[in-house]
């Protein structure tokens, strides 16, 4: 895969993450049950939102070229 | 190569997030609680299914997650009916 979509990738999976383990933090330690509410609501949709727009990343046709290129060939040996 | 280095972490960090929505659906005082237990545990979980998917690169696990998404909100709805009316069918 391109190293610039790779990081893409990396940097939305690494922000969904962040946002789940918030959420689900303010859900388990916040004291009300409205305050509960709030916390892991938008958390949640944010986290998802980032860990799908990486899969849409990942499986675009551009990037699945280059990795199933990758994945079967031998690296390229540089011409002499 | 950085996204590789990545996943594992990323899934352990939705495996603790998915310990905290346990610890809320078994503690939680009331039923609201535990309805919002639930809804959160199947979106996080949705998502570590998603995170799966990218893993081994195969692009079949949409599907499953598209099913969490629909039996879970649906599930969702029914028992917020639950928690309102008492009885699930009119």
């Amino acid at each position: 895969m391109h190293p610039v979509l790779d990081a893409i990738v990396a940097i939305l999976l690494i922000l969904g993450a962040a946002f789940a383990l918030v959420g689900s933090y303010g859900l388990a330690k916040l004291g009300d049950f409205a305050k509960r509410l709030h916390g892991p609501t938008k958390a949640t949709t944010l986290g998802v939102g980032s860990v799908l727009a990486a899969s849409a990343v990942f499986f675009t046709p551009i990037a699945r070229i280059e990795r199933d290129i990758c994945s079967v060939r031998p690296p390229r040996r540089p011409r002499s | 190569m950085l996204t590789q280095t990545v996943l594992p972490i990323v899934l352990a960090v939705f495996g603790v997030s998915l310990a905290l929505n346990m610890y809320r659906l078994i503690r939680g005082p009331s039923l609201a609680d535990r309805i919002l237990a639930l809804d959160t545990l199947y979106i996080n979980a949705l998502a570590t299914v998603i995170v799966t998917g990218i893993y081994f690169a195969s692009a079949d696990y949409f599907e499953v997650a598209l099913l969490i998404a629909l039996f879970g909100f649906f599930g969702t709805v029914v028992l917020a009916r639950f928690a309102l009316r008492n009885r699930i069918v009119e």
